[in-house]
């Protein structure tokens, strides 16, 4: 298994890497700029995708067990993704991260939206590159009140929107700290059992820092 | 799951040679004719090559991407086979060859000369002595 690295100790330089929050609630993709700066890439909320110059709102990192030489191509697509979503804004919602972006890296007609931690996923997903085995991907017990949560925080700024999330309720949820304990594995196409595990681990590893 | 992908099954003779099959180029041929290829304006992949080879990896990528993406979406499929048929591999950066091969896999049903051009990445790859299988794993 691979090892959290400690954002505040080693900052993150390469290509790309998945990076997550102490709490591992928030999920986002730090990637290379170009030969020198690097930028972290995340879906904070509802229309609100961010690139930003790297900083401490996410605290551990890891490269996922990426085929030779792939790493500047994920980059490239998240590079691309953000040039399209700037102008189509990316919405926030419960879709399948499988096919998400269409080969112009928007989101594809019909995916009403992504959450942080799919968003994430589908990125990868468009590159060949399959962190996780989608399915079977069980249902939490605690998905559907979160789903529904969400909706009705988002109904509050997007009523149409809100509505075509619940249409979605309840859907699978890949959350934060099970993509983040995927990329932790020394193989692709990670199951959710393997995802959960390595999750659990990797939160046990995080916690400990101060 | 190991990171590999499968040999493709495209070469006739030597299957060392980075050659199209003679059936996969006459099938290739009917998605564009000599006269369309020649209207097409590829110069933009000479300025991808040119920056990679200044150093400036990330902005020879962003030029495929972007180039190749505002022909998917202008739905120029003819044009993009016409492209992955036409570019003498060798002649490439394996990033950039790498980079044609990912930003056309969504549109890899559309486009009937990608299969070939993936082949011909795949025997330039293990040519040069690159593990063909591990890179191009997801991309076939």
């Amino acid at each position: 298994m691979r090892q959290p690295v400690d954002q505040q100790e080693t900052p993150f330089a390469g290509e790309v890497a998945v990076c997550i929050n102490h709490e591992l609630y928030h999920l986002g993709l730090y990637h290379a700029l170009d030969e020198k700066n690097l930028r972290q890439l995340h879906l904070g909320w509802h229309q609100d995708l961010k690139r930003e110059i790297v900083d401490d709102q996410f605290r551990a990192w890891v490269v996922p067990s990426l085929p030779k030489d792939r790493g500047s191509q994920i980059s490239a697509f998240a590079r691309l993704v953000f040039r399209k979503m700037k102008k189509n804004s990316m919405p926030y919602a419960f879709s399948t991260p499988v096919g998400a972006f269409t080969r112009s890296g928007a989101l594809k007609k019909g995916v009403v939206g992504l959450t942080c931690a799919s968003f994430v996923l589908a990125i990868f997903e468009a590159t060949g590159v399959d962190l996780v085995q989608y399915t079977p991907w069980p249902q939490g017990e605690k998905d559907e009140g979160w789903q529904k949560w969400i909706t009705r925080e988002i109904k509050e700024d997007d009523a149409t929107h809100a509505e075509e999330m619940a249409k979605q309720i309840p859907a699978l949820r890949y959350q934060p700290y099970q993509v983040f304990g995927a990329c932790l594995a020394e193989f692709l196409e990670v199951t959710f059992e393997d995802a959960e595990t390595f999750g659990q681990e990797a939160r046990r590893i995080i916690s400990s820092w101060s | 799951m190991a990171l590999t992908a499968s040999r493709p099954e495209l070469m006739v003779g030597d299957p060392s040679s980075i050659g199209v099959a003679a059936g996969e180029r006459q099938r290739i041929e009917t998605a564009s004719t000599l006269e369309e290829r020649q209207q097409y304006d590829f110069s933009w992949l000479e300025q991808a090559v040119l920056l990679h080879r200044r150093g400036e990896r990330a902005q020879a990528l962003d030029i495929v991407y972007d180039a190749v993406d505002d022909l998917l979406s202008e739905g120029e499929f003819k044009q993009v086979n016409s492209l992955l048929n036409e570019v003498y591999v060798e002649n490439l950066p394996s990033e950039l060859l790498l980079g044609l091969l990912t930003i056309t896999l969504a549109a890899s049903p559309k486009l009937v000369g990608r299969s070939s051009f993936y082949a011909k990445v795949w025997y330039f790859l293990e040519r040069v002595g690159e593990p063909a299988d591990e890179i191009l794993h997801g991309l076939g």
